[in-house]
């Protein structure tokens, strides 16, 4: 039912979903959070590839999402270890914060130390498009079904005596590179990647507003193509 | 290993065997002791591509890795095969993508900055956007589109000669390709036995080359194909190279030679062995064919192939990596079989990827081609025997794509069908042809001289063989192409007991031929 829900609001679309379906699962997915479209999003594409699938966020969730969270002690690494060993995927949103302007908070090292402690590959995901399509001040998606994409990295293979900090600064590369991927195009933000430049993150030091108003702007190109000018 | 191909001798205990007729699966029983070729079971596909990709290109043969290759600053082009293979998975990306988007990564971390993607389409058509977005994925298109992805013009001014054929004709090849340090061709095998000429600048060469060296008179008459000519091909000097600057890597991948989706699985197997399960599909399958109407038929194809398996990927230099492959396709040939028939029976589908019917001079063209560049190594038929192909010849031409086959369909054809005169009357006429041009670099029309090249392809089989019978074939258009029709297989015997005589010894290639051979 939420998953209808979502595709009568959105116009989803996935890439890089190959690098999962090739692998055996389990795996660690970790994610950026910017709207509450994003579970149902990441869950819908990967209905085929991981039909078990826990959440966690690590900022923790309010009303009943949390407490069920903690009755079924998600937020215990521990747990969530025996579940990737029983064959369940880990869906984690990794922020330490969840900031309600659209931009990167910090990320956690938990989901780097999960990695590291069970063996399992981590695939950074990255949502695009979602707080602009359901920011926080909305109950309902922006009209006109906006679009919005999931992507997927390729796996992060993080073997026992990998640096923490290492693998999480990778989860974090892969994913500021999908979200680059919007204004620069794919080899774009591979490019300036390589290159080290400063990919167009939202300044942290501007103004709120200025951070809100960039991260609901329009993306330029996909431009629909007109017959009347 | 996979199990090898075998020859079965058809029997009173034989059930009917599946044979393609068009965008038809036909279930026929075959007069006795024909001998029908199986050939052999599809090798299991790779189960990790992209690992299997890494792996080719980081440790490639005779070369270096292609990060090594590629530099900052430096001009690269990477050159993919068009629509002319398959696109091998309509769920999944398609192969090329995959392989393209390792290599642009690898670009990317290297600075590379001038890229540019051409597609080699010879004299085909150009692909669409929505063709382009299909092989090349959203993410690659979205990244180069409009101005650095495009494909081949043969009749582009800007054209750089970078040899001579033997005639004297310089060998004019894509100007962009040319002026590049690092060409990266992205090549896709299917044909069995046959991946087409080891260079890829046969792909990407300007329309004059192509007529000069895809002419009748250059192509030697008859079975030229498989005797191997002992005239050295100018073509040998671009195989690793392609003028002074630009030097080839390729990655030749290699596919299962039939769809290996769940849905049309069990086209491709051994009837004998069919499960409840493919006996069922294959009742649906004859139950839709009967009543959709045909256009709906068309559909069923595309719905029906799934997805190609990726048997190998292998990169390195050319002209190390091409008899590697060849190496690899020749697994998949029928190995030995007796003497060659009198009579050879071929099923001709319409191949899933195209999505329209096949116009009827491309469907002779590729049921002619399986004598020479067939599931076998050699001709299945003796010389002066019959070949009986499935197909219905419908007169129908895709208005976009085949203007110049309406053309040579409606005026060559029908004044006669001997290759030598019409290659002197009219291929003058259609080269020079400013609409043809014209449509062919706008719009998505086959080049003028398509039509002609396939005409010539099938030349070859046509004076090998004694006659040929089409089964189901459209009576009008049969005729015009020079061959006979008839309703049935017993009618289409009858007709060619005359030659053979009563008793004829038969063989029927099971399974699709897997290429339009040759043609480019």
């Amino acid at each position: 039912m939420p998953r209808l829900a979502m595709r009568l609001a959105v116009t989803p679309s996935v890439h890089g979903l190959e690098y999962v379906t090739e692998a055996k699962g389990p795996f660690i997915f970790v994610a950026n959070h910017p709207s509450a479209l994003d579970e149902a999003l990441v869950r819908d594409a990967l209905a085929d590839v991981a039909p078990r699938l826990v959440s966690v966020a690590v900022d923790p969730r309010r009303g009943i999402r949390g407490l069920l969270d903690r009755a079924l002690s998600l937020r215990s690494a521990t747990r969530l270890a025996a579940l990737l060993a029983s064959g369940t995927s880990v869906l984690l949103f990794a922020e330490r914060t969840h900031p309600d302007d659209g931009t990167l908070g910090e990320f956690d090292l938990g989901a780097a130390a999960l990695g590291i402690r069970t063996g399992v590959p981590i695939v950074p995901v990255t949502l695009q498009g979602t707080f602009r399509a359901l920011p926080p001040w909305r109950t309902s998606a922006l009209p006109g079904r906006p679009r919005v994409a999931v992507v997927f990295a390729r796996p992060i293979h993080a073997g026992r005596g990998a640096e923490l900090s290492a693998v999480t600064g990778s989860i974090v590369k892969a994913i500021t590179a999908g979200l680059a991927e919007e204004t620069l195009g794919w080899y774009g933000a591979l490019r300036s990647q390589a290159d080290q430049t400063e990919l167009p993150r939202e300044d942290g030091a501007a103004a709120d507003w200025r951070r809100v108003w960039q991260a609901t702007a329009t993306p330029a190109g996909h431009a629909r193509r007109r017959v009347w000018r | 290993m996979s199990r090898p191909g075998f020859v079965l001798s058809v029997d009173a205990q034989t059930p009917p065997l599946v044979v393609f007729q068009g965008e038809k699966v036909l279930l026929e029983r075959l007069p006795f002791e024909t001998s029908v070729l199986y050939p052999p079971d599809a090798l299991p596909g790779i189960p990790s591509l992209d690992a299997a990709i890494e792996h080719a290109l980081d440790a490639p043969v005779d070369s270096e890795p292609l990060g090594v290759l590629l530099a900052r600053g430096s001009r690269v082009t990477i050159v993919f095969e068009d629509l002319s293979q398959p696109i091998t998975s309509r769920t999944a990306p398609d192969v090329r993508q995959r392989v393209i988007e390792h290599v642009l990564e690898r670009a990317a971390a290297a600075g590379v900055d001038d890229v540019e993607l051409i597609a080699a389409t010879g004299l085909r058509r150009r692909l669409t956007a929505h063709d382009l977005q299909r092989v090349l994925g959203e993410r690659v298109y979205a990244s180069f589109a409009p101005d650095h992805v495009r494909s081949h013009d043969a009749e582009d001014e800007a054209l750089v000669s970078v040899g001579e054929l033997a005639d004297g004709t310089p060998i004019e090849v894509n100007g962009r390709v040319a002026s590049s340090d690092l060409v990266i061709s992205v090549r896709l095998a299917t044909a069995v036995g046959n991946e087409g000429a080891a260079a890829v600048a046969t792909k990407l060469i300007g329309a004059r080359t192509a007529r000069a060296r895809g002419a009748f008179a250059a192509r030697g008459g008859a079975g030229t194909d498989r005797a191997g000519s002992t005239a050295r091909d100018p073509f040998d000097d671009l195989v690793d190279s392609i003028g002074e600057r630009a030097r080839v890597f390729t990655v030749d991948v290699t596919l299962t030679p039939e769809p290996t989706g769940p849905a049309s699985a069990f086209l491709s197997k051994r009837e004998r062995e069919w499960s409840i399960t493919d006996r069922a599909l294959s009742a649906g399958l004859q139950a839709a064919t009967r009543i959709l109407p045909k256009r709906a038929r068309v559909g069923l194809a595309q719905v029906s192939g799934v997805g190609y398996g990726v048997t190998s990927v292998v990169a390195g230099r050319p002209s190390s990596v091409h008899p590697l492959t060849e190496a690899f396709l020749a697994q998949q040939q029928v190995g030995q079989f007796d003497n060659p028939a009198d009579v050879a029976l071929f099923g001709i589908p319409n191949p899933g990827s195209i999505g329209s019917s096949l116009n009827p001079v491309t469907a002779a063209a590729l049921g002619l081609g399986q004598i020479f560049n067939g599931q076998a190594a050699e001709p299945v038929v003796r010389a002066g025997g019959t070949a009986i192909f499935y197909h219905p010849l419908t007169p129908w031409f895709h208005p976009l794509y085949d203007p110049a086959y309406i053309d040579f369909f409606a005026e060559v054809l029908s004044r006669g069908t001997d290759p030598a005169a019409i290659s002197t009357d009219f291929e003058e006429k259609f080269a020079a042809d400013p609409w043809y041009r014209h449509v062919y670099q706008t719009s998505y029309a086959n080049h003028a001289l398509h039509p002609f090249h396939a005409w010539y392809s099938a030349a070859p089989a046509i004076e090998h063989l004694g006659e040929v019978i089409f089964v189901g074939g459209d009576h009008e258009s049969t005729r015009r192409l020079g061959f006979k029709s008839a309703t049935t297989l017993t009618d289409a015997l009858e007709m060619a007991s005359d030659s053979v005589g009563l008793h004829p010894s038969i063989t029927y290639v099971h399974g699709a031929p897997v290429s339009i051979s040759e043609v480019s």
